[in-house]
């Protein structure tokens, strides 16, 4: 056997090494490795250092953590244990105050109850913004329309033509100014009304006072506008 | 299940930081990888059959150790050596005893230099002795995979010069 043959099969029993060492080689595989290296200074002597080798890395021992890492997880547990059960609870308490299956009427009476300034606020810009658009809105035959320009379309193409209809900003404030003056008049016939009560309940010099309340507020040319009622 | 998680971990702690520590230099590191670790294992609690416990603990720590040996790649090498220094210096643990023989330390380097899954896979077999079936769990490889990157490891350490060379001073 020449050297590079020799090389070559002590290169295969090398390979066989771990497997020899791990009792998984059988029969014929094993007898000649066995033979081999009873032969061979070479794969003994590696032999030799792979035994070592496997015998110390077995011996390699496992390793525990520091305690303050166990303190740590221990800690991580309860901590999120407990963010849970605050968690459950505020989920459980939004669900005592409003039922999961809560109509949305219901919600929204819920929401405005708890925010009873807010509703209040709402209510009285709501009730202005609706005095405001009865005071501004046209009287007579004609029909009612849009502050905004009505826009020229194909679909009112076939409509006679109308002309636009706007209120100029001097017409806003003079509406602004009559509404000023029906509030202040609503105060003192409320005010009246408490004194007066109890004696005798006069119609007639209310809605005189009314008329002239109004009178006192209109401006020329917007008499008649002004003597309706509110 | 507060309970029950506080025994898994005084049940698979050690498997957890043993695979870590083999891997890391930094005692710290390999703690902050196994709490990471028990961390998931909080968070997926519902999810993780009781059975397959072991297996998922390993294989999450097997990916947390290869991501953490990539993120640190990108680091300065000569800060993070100075980091593991200061940090082994800071530690006075069981381990750092036990590397103090020198085979032990020169041992445990060379498993340590070694690629994934070379490493976990000797560090499962041959360190904490399990099963052939608990690590092709773990790793999600088949049995004759798992037989080849072992054998090809245990070639790799034979093959580190400074190991060959303390075991001839022995001899």
């Amino acid at each position: 056997m020449n050297k590079s043959s020799e090389q070559i099969q002590c290169y295969a029993m090398q390979l066989q090494i771990d497997t020899f060492l791990d009792g998984e080689l059988e029969g014929d595989q094993q007898a000649a490795f066995v033979g081999h290296v009873a032969e061979c200074s070479g794969c003994a002597h590696e032999l030799r250092y792979a035994q070592n080798l496997y015998e110390s890395v077995l011996d390699l021992p496992e390793v525990d953590c520091s305690d303050v890492l166990i303190d740590n997880l221990l800690a991580i547990s309860t901590q999120r244990a407990t963010q849970r059960v605050e968690d459950s609870e505020d989920a459980s308490a939004v669900t005592s105050r409003l039922p999961l299956r809560a109509g949305l009427f219901a919600q929204l009476d819920q929401f405005f109850r708890e925010r009873l300034p807010l509703t209040i606020g709402f209510a009285a810009v709501s009730t202005l913004v609706i005095a405001v658009a009865i005071v501004m809105a046209p009287r007579g035959d004609n029909p009612p329309q849009s502050v905004v320009a009505i826009a020229s379309s194909s679909s009112v193409a076939e409509m006679p033509p109308v002309a636009p209809v706007a209120f100029d900003a001097e017409q806003v404030r003079m509406a602004l100014e009559e509404l000023n003056t029906a509030i202040d008049y609503l105060n003192k016939v409320s005010q009246q009304t408490e004194t007066m009560i109890g004696e005798r309940f006069v119609v007639l010099p209310l809605q005189q006072s009314v008329n002239n309340s109004l009178r006192r507020a209109s401006f020329s040319g917007n008499e008649e506008r002004q003597a309706g009622p509110i | 299940m507060q309970i029950e998680f506080q025994q898994a971990i005084e049940k698979h702690r050690q498997r957890v930081v043993t695979l870590a520590r083999y891997s890391l230099r930094s005692p710290a590191d390999a703690d902050d990888i196994a709490q990471e670790v028990f961390v998931k294992l909080w968070q997926h609690w519902p999810k993780i059959d009781s059975d397959k416990q072991l297996s998922w603990l390993l294989r999450v720590t097997h990916n947390a150790i290869i991501d953490f040996v990539r993120r640190r790649k990108t680091r300065n090498d000569s800060i993070d050596e100075a980091v593991d220094v200061e940090a082994q210096a800071a530690e006075h643990s069981q381990f750092d005893a036990l590397e103090n023989n020198q085979l032990t330390a020169s041992l445990t380097e060379a498993i340590r230099q070694l690629d994934d899954p070379f490493r976990s896979i000797l560090v499962m077999r041959d360190i904490q002795g399990l099963s052939y079936a608990e690590i092709e769990e773990s790793l999600e490889m088949n049995a004759s995979q798992v037989k080849v990157y072992l054998h090809r490891a245990r070639r790799k350490l034979r093959a580190d010069p400074q190991l060959r060379l303390r075991f001839e001073e022995m001899t």
